[in-house]
């Protein structure tokens, strides 16, 4: 490979690189501005939360090509650009604002009221107390972001949406030119090339940020190895201190993990799904409008019935039907080597400094890039295509299962860890009794978060459309539906599928993870 | 083997935590103590000296920095089933029930029968008052309450040591003076377990109740800085003149 090939990889990881920045910054930005008001105030609460449940319950990459099509129309020259940092944006946006929500919510109301009593300005309390606060868990959430954009970032690039050309230089699309135009060696340098990259970010920024933001952590679990609670109080400590106040002790409670809080206290409002549904809906119409520059409703009306019409019920429902059944099968697999890994690495420390970083790497390599040879390998041949295309569904799904195992099996309390050492309990039992138990609210705000991947990913694992060639399940598939109305340029059926898609994760979140969730949180409080 | 010996020893025990900074924080620079056998031993120090972490070393969870622990003769390099350690915090697993967390601490042992461990469970629940709740779950009991699944699950075992981490510092006084009550009963009753407890406390009166023997343990690092013996007749009575002349003995030497 020659030099300007090299310089033509670096130049696409670095734009690559660049609309990832701006876009988590952004998102950072608008968490803040959106979460702390909803951490400190039940009315913003109860407005916000609802809102941004449902935004994040829209398949976001089903949601693309309207956005293109959308930014496109706004600036023909900065569309394509603004629209792939509006996805990664959208693909990040969600968790980093209920963290920051989460964060805020969390802070000890001791040190809440301490700051009402010594009368601390709000720009005090922000820069002091509730940004600090915030911190470590926006810092925590920045991996995923990374390994989340980066997937979204890839699949902009390399998918072909429509008739419409849609080129931004950046990895995917240098990938995807390489394998379109057979150049192997072009292929496997550029994939060394950004899993390079992505090290050296890990390893440059993130990391150092994960170390440096602990210290701003409430804790109470002491774990060997890890600095005591006392310690990581310190900043807190010292802030108090400097603005000459006699500290109490500050108590503070073990909570299990306490992502997703807001799920018991929404479940309450029942008009609350009413909520949802009216929101989806204007937002989808909204979007056609602005986008189509159609006004009248009568006739967007019509469309949608026609699209609904000439699909039949019959193919909608066995869509509906498939799509559940490889998404199903998809996370069966992703938990088959998630919890064997994730309880080794979390009983083993030195597993954990050796592998931990590794995998790291591995989970952020986005998967997009595996796609032209999942597609190559299996999806060719027509018997194995479905297999194919519950691949690509565990690509973009199993490392939210990896990772929300891990995080509950790391979040044990020190002592329960040490019954089973004291009693020596097997590991089955230590796993069953204890590990899978404590790690459930967790793993099922992490399921919750891999199937709303999984419904993202079927427009992708349905159908897979790279330049000329197609590769689709030969079974109905809602993804795949999707992706044919398209490549048609249908406004109606995208919005109709999509709306379909919001729909079901939205009722799947409410009548079966919440409850799952509720029972989950309730079973691990003592 | 005789009685003159002990039944656990730390020699030369150094303990440090390592930081994140690299640093590391020394907790014991040189602790040397000895625990009899029928000898109820109280170790009285601030919060935060390393009372926890001491315990945490005589029940073979940690090892020492340096220098060594010894149970009945031979090093101590995990945890052992004859030694029991109740937390602070009563930690039962809160999916099972209270009968089910009981039989958890012997569930794994292998010289035992099915129904040996049965009996024992139930016998070690009645023990501390509870029969009639097996079937309850943590959640819905009493933090006293809780604190005694924890001592039961501590003594089903039948250990010969039992290390108790500040059993009653997160009970209410009334509660505490209650469980500490029965505690003193069951040490009083030699057919129970264990031969020998510990009780690291921040506590004096408590510590003055129940122990023969009392450490001080004060410092950074912490030092062993005094040692005496409570000769009091049991069950104590907390509100004798003798009581108090510990209590203000021991207050002088931990402030
Ligand atoms: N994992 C740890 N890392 C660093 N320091 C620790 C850790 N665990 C405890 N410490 C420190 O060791 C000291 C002793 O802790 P501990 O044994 O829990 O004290 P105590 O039980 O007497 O309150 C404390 O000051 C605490 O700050
Ligand atoms: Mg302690």
């Amino acid at each position: 490979m020659a030099i300007d090939g090299l310089i033509e990889i670096a130049t696409a990881l670095s734009f690559s690189w660049l609309r990832l920045g701006v876009a988590l910054l952004l998102s950072i930005a608008m968490s803040l501005l959106v979460g702390i008001p909803a951490g400190l105030s039940r009315t913003v609460e109860r407005i916000v939360l609802p809102i941004l449940d449902v935004l994040q319950s829209v398949p976001i990459l089903g949601f693309f090509p309207i956005a293109v099509y959308f930014f496109i129309a706004l600036n023909p020259v900065l569309g394509p650009e603004l629209a792939s940092i509006f996805l990664i944006f959208t693909s990040t946006y969600w968790n980093m604002a209920f963290s920051v929500y989460e964060a805020v919510r969390a802070i000890p109301s001791e040190l809440t009221d301490i700051s009402r009593i010594i009368d601390l300005s709000l720009s005090r309390r922000l820069s002091k107390i509730i940004i600090p606060a915030a911190l470590p868990r926006i810092v925590s959430q920045l991996p995923p972001s990374i390994a989340n954009g980066l997937y979204f970032l890839t699949a902009s690039e390399i998918i072909s949406f429509g008739e419409r050309q849609i080129s931004v230089i950046g990895v995917g699309s240098i990938i995807s030119k390489y394998v379109s135009s057979g150049d192997a060696s072009g292929l496997i340098i550029s994939v060394i090339a950004l899993s390079l990259s992505i090290a050296l970010v890990f390893t440059l920024i993130i990391n150092p940020l994960i170390a440096w933001s602990d210290k701003y952590k409430f804790e109470t679990v002491v774990a060997p190895g890890r600095p005591s609670a006392m310690v990581r109080i310190e900043p807190f400590r010292r802030i108090l201190t400097t603005l000459k106040t006699r500290i109490p002790p500050i108590s503070i409670h073990v909570q299990f993990p306490s992502t997703f809080v807001y799920v018991s206290h929404m479940a309450r409002h029942v008009q609350r799904f009413i909520l949802i549904v009216a929101i989806s809906t204007a937002t989808i119409i909204v979007l056609t409008l602005s986008t189509s520059y159609i006004t009248d409703v009568p006739k967007i009306i019509i469309n949608v019935y026609s699209v609904i019409g000439d699909l039949g019920f019959m193919v909608i429902f066995s869509s509906v039907i498939m799509s559940f059944g490889r998404i199903f099968a998809a996370i069966i697999l992703s938990l088959s080597w998630s919890l064997p890994v994730a309880y080794f690495i979390a009983k083993n420390e030195r597993a954990r400094t050796s592998f931990l970083p590794l995998i790291q790497v591995i989970a952020s390599i986005p998967a997009p890039i595996f796609f032209p040879l999942i597609a190559d390998a299996f999806l060719s041949t027509s018997g194995y295509a479905e297999l194919g295309s519950i691949l690509l569904i565990v690509l973009g799904t199993q490392w939210y299962v990896f990772y929300s195992i891990l995080g509950g099996f790391l979040r044990i309390p020190n002592e329960y860890r040490e019954l089973s050492l004291s009693y020596r309990l097997s590991r089955l039992k230590e796993l069953f009794m204890i590990f899978i138990p404590f790690a459930m609210p967790s793993l099922v705000t992490g399921l919750i978060t891999a199937t709303g991947g999984a419904w993202n990913t079927l427009v992708i694992a349905e159908r897979l459309v790279l330049g000329d060639l197609v590769f689709e399940t030969s079974m109905p598939g809602l993804g795949k539906l999707l992706s044919q109305f398209t490549e048609l340029g249908s406004i109606y059926g995208i919005a109709v599928i999509v709306f379909l898609m919001t729909i079901i994760v939205v009722a799947f979140n409410r009548f079966v993870w919440r409850p799952l969730y509720d029972w989950a949180t309730k079973m691990v409080r003592s | 083997m005789s009685n003159k010996e002990p039944i656990l020893s730390l020699i030369d025990v150094k303990f440090e935590h390592k930081l994140r900074s690299g640093r590391t924080l020394p907790i014991f620079n040189n602790i040397n103590l000895s625990v009899h056998y029928t000898e109820f031993l109280g170790i009285v120090g601030p919060s935060g000296c390393g009372k926890t972490t001491l315990l945490r070393i005589m029940a073979g969870l940690v090892r020492p920095t340096s220098g060594r622990v010894i149970f009945r003769g031979e090093e101590l390099t995990e945890p052992n089933p004859r030694i029991s350690l109740m937390y602070q915090n009563p930690t039962l697993i809160p999916w099972l029930s209270i009968w089910d967390n009981v039989y958890l601490a012997i569930s794994s042992r292998k010289e035992m029968s099915e129904i040996e461990k049965r009996e024992k469970t139930s016998l070690f629940i009645d023990l501390v008052g509870l029969s009639g709740y097996e079937s309850a779950y943590p959640a819905e009991l009493s933090g006293g309450m809780k604190q005694r699944v924890a001592l039961a699950r501590a003594l089903v075992t039948s250990p010969d040591l039992l290390l108790l981490d500040e059993p009653f510092s997160n009970l209410d006084p009334l509660t505490a003076i209650n469980l500490i009550r029965e505690v003193e009963n069951m040490w009083l009753d030699a057919s129970l377990p264990p031969a020998s407890i510990v009780m690291v406390s921040h506590s004096i009166e408590e510590v003055v109740q129940l122990a023969d023997r009392v450490l001080v343990l004060k410092g950074r690092p912490a030092e062993i800085i005094a040692e005496l013996r409570v000769e009091l007749e049991r069950p104590r009575n907390r509100k004798s003149d003798e009581f108090y002349r510990y209590v203000d003995e021991i207050f002088t030497l931990v402030s």
